[in-house]
């Protein structure tokens, strides 16, 4: 060997690149699936800023490009408005669980109104079901049919949703900033900014967010046009969403979708700093209290036990 | 440069059939784990077996326990640099070539994990938005980054002096060295207070777990050494004194005796007076209920002690075979308490109380196995190309 | 040296090969994991409180007087509940069994009021507020009952404040709702453990 010990002899350097040629090959077949990727790259997505660093004229751009995707995708004719948070108000809501008979019509109203995933299926709220003299979540139940619903007798029922938190685990955990608190007090997510790494997900104590594990499946005749784009317009594969009180409703003066589909008013809505607001009225003299609490998370969700 | 690459080059290609075989079975488990990955890609994370319920998986579990392995590396050092174990500096290299291999394995365990790549930049300070300090994910990225750095410089420094035949500068040598001392334990401690942090989820909301994580993992790292080590030392590559083995045999007992005596003190607190936050720990344990993962939570347990008995027993530590069985059962047990038994069970029940338990898919272990056999091929060949200049075989001309 | 090196070629290079048919194959085949998206039914999600449509579609109201003005007498105040009068109704309104606690016995078309007068069918909440105080002031405040509409209504018809009998059939008046919604659906790759098997009965 001697003088030829660190030479590469032909033999070995053909081998060597036959090895190289093979792995590249087989690594080239490997991701060849890829080339089904549906959704074409777009630079222009791919480079776009977080939704607190665009200028007015970055919006309306971004809008216009996304209600192009949109109906070209649904064949809808779709709507994306940016409504700002109004002054001097901070939502709350106020669940009476005294009146909840468990229906789950605001977990429906609220995928049609959110443009929620049907498959795999996205729903922000949801119902328990509770004996009778417990308020332990362990042994509620999540997955009881119809039939046992309305059983006001035997159970009692609780919806649970984001809390809309003054202090928000979620927001605080997020490592790209893409999830933060509006002045009005809900907590958006910006869809486009979202890495996907499901920390927040982690984070929330009460189970309020959802991830898009797959492309989001919506009919096209049940997609709701009406948009915002911090809230119900289609969200994208691989990011985080929330309930956001219906910005795009509630901004304009409207009930949110829980609020106006709950058959028997056991949901409230209104502004926390307007003396006058239903739920100020209900929190002022009914005894309400906040789940879990003791987390001191501060969510704006009360629940009050009241028969009338 | 060429020169260098085709020194390497035959390095790399030239070996025993073991080796070949070696390299060969871990690349082919490198491409299939991409190909599984280009689905996973294609059709999302609905390919795991995560769902909102259950949203980290076996990925974050194999992510947690791998930077327990490379945060060990220093356990190895310390030795070395604070003790003045002479014995122990000529193996301190496959350490840190090890917490390479184990930091990348780590950063691809969270890339893959992301629903989203294609926006990785939002993660970069300044072009994206680095929501530094509040978030710990944000400190486990410096950390990480950082560690990975600080030990390519050392080795890359300490490879480069060996193959100019010239003697590793001091200061530059050891003022790095101590900086990954201090660095080392911080990769996994700000690990643990990713989880730790959360106030929502009592199984992990417990100040008990950044020393659990700390003392897990200097008994599974330097475990996983030992193991090359003596591998190493059977195929001649080097040689390994009695002394070495017997130090780092120590540092391993040591810490999985501590790690044993975490478990069952956190064990103790939770389910003495069982309180509506001890019912993680009680399902998987197994107590209330029944968990896929009990079964497996115990052979953790079994496997901890079973590796400490032996560790303990002088008969059979003078005999290597069974210092590779200890190692290797403290490694499995540690997995096993550390991914599947720490970071899944965080989940079940969710904050809402809904059990839903979690079952990795095909395509998903294929993705984590395809992560380690990269991770170790890397190694491999990390080691392969280390091996000749530290023994003096490639030098400058 | 070099019959190890002859392995590369005579192993790793047909893997590679094989591997590469393998992945196109499969990468062929590969289907998507998700089931396709069903539609959802709009009596899951369209707002409506249990007596709307009843309300809303009923023909006869306020003209009562058609025919106990000019073919049916006056019955006598005494009497609980004529016998063979509107043997529909199935009255289960607690002690209240007397039809003409509500209705006006001089004037069907309209419901009794304290002062004599009669209220008209618009204000029925009135009625019921003679016995039920505490829900009439709730229901006036706001914290009982449906509303829909805007939660800061500053016009008069911004929002729609639901009657009693919106969701009480006054003659029932136990709440009752039909439209019933399923529950979350999960997909079969996850496994959910069901109560009973980890709280047993007395704990539960």
């Amino acid at each position: 060997m001697g003088d030829n010990k660190n030479k590469l002899s032909r033999r070995e350097f053909l081998t060597a690149a036959g090895i190289g040629a093979a792995t590249c090959v087989a690594s080239a077949a490997a991701i060849s699936p890829l080339l089904k990727l549906t959704n074409k790259f777009s630079l222009e997505e791919f480079l776009q800023k977080n939704y607190r660093e665009l200028t007015p004229e970055d919006k309306k751009r971004i809008f216009k490009r996304l209600e192009r995707e949109i109906s070209k995708k649904y064949g809808v004719k779709a709507k994306i408005s940016d409504p700002p948070p109004l002054k001097g108000v901070k939502y709350a809501m106020v669940i009476n669980v005294g009146r909840c008979i468990g229906c789950r019509k605001c977990v429906y109203a609220c995928m049609k109104e959110n443009n929620n995933s049907r498959s795999p299926q996205v729903q922000y709220i949801r119902v328990m079901r509770m004996e009778k003299g417990k308020i332990d979540l362990e042994t509620a139940v999540h997955d009881y049919p119809e039939s046992e619903a309305g059983q006001t007798d035997k159970y009692w029922y609780m919806p649970v949703q984001c809390h809309q938190c003054e202090d928000p685990p979620c927001v605080k955990v997020c490592p790209v900033s893409a999830t933060w608190k509006e002045p009005d007090g809900i907590v958006v997510v910006d869809y486009n900014w979202c890495i996907g790494c499901r920390y927040c997900l982690a984070a929330c104590p009460y189970y309020g967010r959802r991830f898009n594990w797959a492309e989001p499946q919506i009919p096209k005749n049940e997609l709701n046009p009406d948009m915002a784009y911090l809230s119900n317009r289609p969200r994208y594969k691989g990011n985080a969403e929330k309930c956001t009180f219906c910005l795009q409703r509630t901004r304009n003066g409207r009930y949110t979708a829980c609020v106006e589909a709950c058959p028997t008013g056991a949901r409230k809505f209104g502004n926390l700093l307007d003396a006058e607001s239903e739920v100020r009225k209900i929190i002022d003299k009914e005894r309400v209290f906040i789940l879990k609490e003791e987390l001191n998370t501060i969510p704006k969700m009360y629940y009050v036990f009241s028969k009338a | 440069m060429i020169n260098l690459i085709s020194k390497f080059t035959k390095v790399l290609i030239n070996g025993n059939k073991y080796y070949i075989l070696w390299v060969t079975f871990l690349l082919v488990l490198v491409l299939i784990g991409l190909h599984a990955y280009s689905r996973q890609l294609i059709y999302g994370l609905y390919t795991t077996g995560m769902g909102d319920e259950v949203s980290w998986g076996f990925y974050i579990a194999n992510f947690a326990f791998l930077v327990g392995m490379a945060a060990a590396a220093v356990m190895i050092v310390i030795p070395v640099y604070i003790f003045k174990d002479k014995d122990v500096k000529k193996i301190v290299i496959f350490a840190e070539l090890f917490a390479i291999a184990a930091v990348i394995m780590c950063l691809s365990f969270v890339l893959i994990d992301l629903g989203r790549i294609d926006r990785m930049w939002h993660l970069i300070p300044i072009i994206g938005i680095f929501h530094w300090p509040e978030s710990m994910l944000t400190w486990d990225v410096i950390v990480l980054n950082g560690y990975l750095f600080i030990n390519i410089f050392v080795c890359f420094y300490f490879l480069y002096k060996k193959y100019h035949n010239q003697e590793p500068k001091t200061w530059i040598y050891l003022s790095v060295v101590f900086l990954s001392i201090i660095w080392a334990p911080s990769i996994h401690t700000v690990t643990a207070f990713l989880f730790q942090g959360l106030g929502g989820r009592p199984f992990w909301h417990s100040p008990l777990i950044a020393p659990r994580f700390l003392s897990s993992a200097f008994s599974a790292g330097p475990a996983f050494i030992l193991i090359v080590l003596i591998l190493l030392d059977k195929f001649k590559a080097i040689h390994i004194s009695e002394h070495t083995i017997k130090r780092i045999r120590q540092i391993v007992t040591i810490c999985l005796l501590i790690n044993i005596f975490f478990f069952f003190s956190e064990v103790f607190a939770d389910l003495y007076m069982p309180t509506s936050h001890s019912i993680n720990l009680a399902f998987l344990l197994g107590v209330k209920g029944k968990s896929i993962l009990t079964p497996w939570i115990r052979l953790s347990v079994a496997l901890s002690i079973i590796a400490a008995i032996m560790f303990l027993t002088p008969k059979l530590m003078k005999n290597n075979v069974f210092v590779v069985i200890a190692c290797i059962l403290t490694d499995i047990g540690i997995w096993l308490e550390k991914g599947l038994g720490f970071v899944i069970p965080g989940f079940i029940p969710t904050p809402l109380g809904d059990f839903v338990q979690y079952k990795p898919t095909f395509n998903e272990v294929l993705i984590t196995i395809s992560v380690w056999a990269g991770g170790l091929l890397l190694y491999t060949i990390l080691v392969k190309i280390a091996l000749p200049i530290i023994n003096g075989e490639i030098r400058k001309e | 040296m070099n019959r190890n090196v002859k392995l590369w070629l005579f192993i790793t290079v047909p893997l590679c090969c094989l591997l590469v048919i393998v992945f196109i194959v499969s990468g062929f085949t590969f289907k998507s994991p998700v089931p396709p998206a069903k539609p959802l039914s709009s009596k899951w999600y369209i707002p409506e409180t249990p007596r709307e449509n009843i309300i809303e579609n009923e023909v006869v109201v306020g003209n009562c007087w058609i025919c106990h003005a000019m073919w049916v007498p006056i019955p006598d105040p005494n009497v609980i509940r004529p016998i063979g009068a509107h043997p529909e109704v199935i009255l289960k309104h607690g002690k209240n069994k007397r039809c003409y606690n509500c209705h006006m016995i001089t004037d069907r078309s309209r419901y009794t009021s304290d002062d004599g007068k009669g209220l008209l069918y618009t204000n029925v909440a009135q009625l019921c507020g003679r016995c039920h105080g505490i829900v009439y002031r709730n229901w006036l405040n706001g914290t009982h009952g449906v509303n829909r509409g805007k939660w800061a209504p500053k016009k008069p018809f911004d929002v729609t404040k639901f009657q009693c009998n919106y969701c009480h059939d006054p003659h029932q008046p136990k709440y009752k709702f039909r439209h019933m919604a399923p529950p979350p659906t999960w997909d079969k790759k996850f496994i959910r453990t069901k109560k009973v098997e980890i709280f047993k009965e007395g704990e539960m």
